[in-house]
């Protein structure tokens, strides 16, 4: 059986909580931070290094969010699109005041981030996201793409192990890959 | 040119394990267009390959993240259309203080004791009860979550039974409490936290039979946390209007 519904739903879920934040609902914020609030943490955790600017970082991202709320054009991106793009800024901004900061500077440097710290390249960010989608894709489909990408299976043996007809697996296969590409190639058109 | 392959053996021909096709491989050497196409996707399985090294990162921030979050937004983290739940300032308390202090008031001054909630023990022995209030899920809640919200009143004494089926563990609530509020939330009285049972969540409260019904007329479920604060926490889950 194919499931077309399946990841439109994911879509049609997002593109309402984003509706409901930018209406002011305060319970979207919430249902964000739930989708949304590892992968910002995440990214705020590997390009900073320290687990308290991290968890500083994902605090006002949040906090942005809703008072920014009136910026969020779901023409221009998807909810997770535009909350990554206020973790880089803010994540910028911190990078930015440790510089200026010699003293922090110098703590971080004693704990071997360098002075001042590198920021992990873009890929990590681009990593992250696409990996955290992997994490919220419907289960069947987020299993056979697994399957593929980390157990370098061929769609007949993937077919063979889960007993999915040949069909369904090309297409959970096709719709995975494109929906995870979605996650870093579409950036460049909401930035 | 050869046609273009359909969406599905180009989506093949970037995973790591598949056989090269040599109708796809003979097309992707001459059409730039699907080549591209096939490169990202060989890409975003390259990036999810490198993110799964990270996946422990992505089991998402301390619950205390959050608790700053609403502490940093404090009243402003109000609804602009529907009813706002009401914020957990001293100044709202302070009007809740006000309210009851009122009923207490008025309970005294005519004479009918409060002390109904040591009576008021033993739902179900008595008349049968009515539904008074059908609970609907708000925001991101399992849109299959209901509610009702029932009263039975015997001797005086208003007892209300609320029961909720089909909600999920709410992730980052340690437990449920229900509210009657106004409309505009600017008045509110807790009548008490829910019991998980193998159906749903249950709770059965007494209610003084002068609390002014009228006005608290909605029915909030709120997801709340053992933080110490005894306020609404901002975050309403079901709702729905007495009768």
């Amino acid at each position: 059986m194919i499931d077309p519904g399946e990841l439109s739903d994911l879509d049609a879920a997002d593109r309402a909580t984003a509706e409901r934040l930018a209406a002011g609902d305060p319970t979207a914020l919430r249902a964000a931070f739930n989708r949304y609030g590892g992968l910002v943490h995440a990214i705020a955790l590997r390009r900073l290094g320290t687990p308290q600017d991290a968890e500083d970082v994902t605090q006002q991202v949040f906090v942005r969010a809703w008072r920014g709320r009136a910026t969020l054009d779901l023409q221009r991106g998807t909810l997770g699109a535009w909350l990554v793009g206020i973790t880089r800024r803010q994540i910028a901004d911190r990078l930015a005041s440790r510089r200026r900061d010699l003293e922090l500077a110098d703590r971080v440097g004693r704990m071997s981030f360098g002075s001042p710290p590198a920021p992990a390249p873009d890929s990590v960010v681009e990593a992250l996201a696409v990996a955290d989608e992997l994490n919220h894709l419907p289960d069947q489909v987020g299993k056979v793409v697994r399957l593929a990408f980390f157990d370098d299976l061929t769609h007949q043996q993937i077919a063979t192990l889960t007993g999915l007809p040949l069909g369904t697996v090309k297409s959970h296969l096709r719709r995975g890959l494109e929906r995870l590409r979605g996650q870093w190639r579409r950036k460049e058109g909401t930035r | 040119m050869s046609v273009h392959p359909d969406p599905e053996s180009l989506a093949l021909a970037a995973l790591p394990a598949e056989p090269s096709d040599p109708g796809v491989a003979a097309h992707l050497a001459a059409c730039a267009a699907c080549r591209s196409h096939v490169d990202e996707l060989a890409r975003t399985v390259a990036l999810a390959q490198d993110g799964v090294d990270g996946a422990g990162d992505l089991a998402g921030p301390p619950d205390r993240v959050w608790a700053g979050i609403a502490a940093e937004l404090g009243a402003e983290l109000q609804p602009v259309d529907d009813p706002p739940p009401p914020e957990r300032s001293k100044a709202r308390r302070r009007v809740l203080v006000a309210v009851a202090a009122a009923v207490v008031a008025l309970a005294a001054g005519v004479g009918i004791g409060l002390g109904v909630g040591a009576v008021g023990g033993t739902p179900g022995a008595g008349p049968p009860a009515t539904v008074v209030a059908q609970l609907q899920p708000i925001g991101p809640l399992d849109p299959a979550a209901s509610g009702t919200l029932t009263a039975t009143e015997q001797a005086g004494v208003r007892t209300m039974a609320v029961r909720l089926t089909g909600v999920p563990d709410t992730a980052g609530a340690d437990y449920l409490e229900v509210w009657l509020m106004n409309g505009p939330g600017t008045e509110i009285v807790a009548l008490g936290a829910l019991t998980r049972d193998d159906t749903g969540y249950t709770g059965s409260f007494t209610v003084p039979s002068n609390l002014p019904m009228t006005q608290l007329d909605l029915v909030d479920v709120s997801a709340e946390r053992y933080d110490g604060n005894p306020g609404h926490s901002g975050v309403s889950i079901l709702r729905g209007t007495l009768a």
